[in-house]
């Protein structure tokens, strides 16, 4: 038998609580200890000996992930047709620092045969741990193809090069990944995010900048309701972080503006349902002072009670 | 198989041959020595060119999973603060009962022939 950390599991038993069946499967080193493209004070970081650090791609960072500008990563592309079963399984293999996985647009159980083990999108991993982490259905609870990451939740060690692509392919991809067995007609995805009858909760969200206490005074970033804009960059209102609070089932859409004086912004959203294309927060270049009203996001049964939303335009600043 | 000396070697041992190739790798048990030939219990599977390594320098490390456990790390234990981070890991997958199917993926993997049986798998003890 040969190794290959990008496999196809072919099986009719269970591999978690809520799956049985047949499997992609990719295993990822996380490693630290590399001068090569350490960032600072950082050890350095990898995924199975490779790396796509973020200042060698250049151009702007609003494109920073985009492959039809730089090409793919060169760390491992996870390939799987919309509805596939993925395992990804992660073990650290490195000697001094704690690390953590982050899996945008679907959710894993840290303890897969556990059924009170609740969803989540992001796992802590240790020196020497390991966790198989089983996603139901490439494309989410969304069911929709595109390019999604995966990458170090430690900021730093994303600018180092940690991070990669879960690529789902819908029909009409012209890939020609082996079938699965039972998955021989592959998935239509869905026609939006939102189910037709859901509820909607549209929210008026400018970033700004203002003076923060938790940076002694100096002049951070923030995300605030338009209504509260001036209250808050003015000094009348204290800044605080934005919650916006909304019921599962719920078709959410956020109308963001960019108040900052300078530098693009965005609005990512882990944990909620989103069409990748549009909605990730990643590829959305919103530099002048104008209203993105694309963002949609949809409130499954499998979001958490919180979810936390940040930009990812330029994400290590 | 000819060697340029077997004054290293004695009946029983277990040799490796090609010990500086991956695929073509192998391990027998030496039946007898004569001269400078070592004859093994079993026949070699592959071809080997002159100068390739012979040698009993290895270990050979036997594993049942007998549970679905998933993955586990192994890694050298010598000098890992170094060794680590110059990639001398790897990882053992235990998967869930699997079908006696060859699967493959295109272009960027190699074909993965996946077999379950309760059947000998070795002939050595």
């Amino acid at each position: 038998m040969s190794s290959e950390p990008l496999v196809d599991i072919r099986t009719n038993q269970p591999v978690s609580v809520d799956l049985t069946g047949s499997f992609r499967e990719a295993v990822l080193f996380i490693q630290d200890d590399n001068p090569l493209t350490n960032v600072g004070l950082s050890s350095g970081s990898a995924y199975n000996l490779r790396v796509e650090p973020l200042e060698r791609r250049g151009g702007v960072p609003s494109e920073l992930f985009n492959s039809r500008v730089h090409g793919d990563p060169e760390t491992p592309i996870i390939e799987a047709n919309l509805g596939d079963t993925v395992v990804i399984r992660g073990l650290v293999a490195a000697t001094n620092d704690v690390h953590t996985l982050h899996l945008d647009g679907h959710w894993f159980r840290t303890e897969t045969f556990s059924a009170t083990s609740p969803p989540t999108n992001n796992v802590h991993i240790g020196i020497s741990e390991r966790y198989d982490l089983t996603i139901a259905a490439a494309g989410g609870p969304q069911n929709m193809p595109g390019d999604y990451l995966y990458y170090s939740g430690r900021s730093f060690k994303l600018e180092e090069g940690s991070w990669g692509i879960l690529r789902v392919n819908g029909p009409d991809a012209g890939i020609s990944l082996q079938n699965l067995p039972g998955r021989e007609n592959l998935m239509e995805p869905a026609a939006s995010v939102c189910p037709a009858d859901s509820p909607s909760r549209e929210f008026a969200v400018s970033a700004v900048e203002t003076s923060l206490d938790m940076l002694g005074g100096e002049t951070g970033k923030i995300y605030v309701l338009d209504h509260q804009k001036n209250a808050i960059t003015s000094g009348v209102a204290e800044p605080e972080p934005l919650v916006l609070s909304v019921n599962v089932g719920d078709c959410v859409t956020v109308k963001l503006t960019n108040g900052t004086l300078a530098g693009p912004v965005s609005f990512h959203a882990d944990m909620l349902a989103y069409d990748p294309a549009d909605s990730m927060g990643k590829t959305s270049d919103l530099t002048k002072r104008r209203a993105l009203t694309k963002p949609s996001l949809w409130v499954s049964p499998e979001s958490t009670r919180s979810t936390l939303t940040r930009r990812l335009a330029r994400p290590w600043h | 198989m000819a060697l340029g000396s077997a004054d290293r070697f004695q009946p029983s041992a277990l040799v490796g041959v090609g010990m500086d190739q991956d695929r073509t790798f192998e391990a027998r048990r030496i039946r007898a020595i004569e001269n400078n030939s070592l004859t093994f219990e079993e026949p070699l599977k592959f071809d080997h060119d002159r100068g390739e390594i012979v040698s009993t320098e290895f270990v050979w490390y036997r594993w049942f999973p007998d549970v679905q456990f998933g993955t586990a790390y192994f890694h050298d234990h010598v000098a890992g603060l170094t060794s680590w981070r110059h990639g001398l890991f790897g990882a053992l997958i235990a998967e869930p009962p699997m079908l006696p199917i060859t699967t493959q993926r295109p272009a960027r993997s190699c074909p993965a022939n996946l077999w379950w049986t309760s059947g000998p798998i070795s002939p050595f003890p």
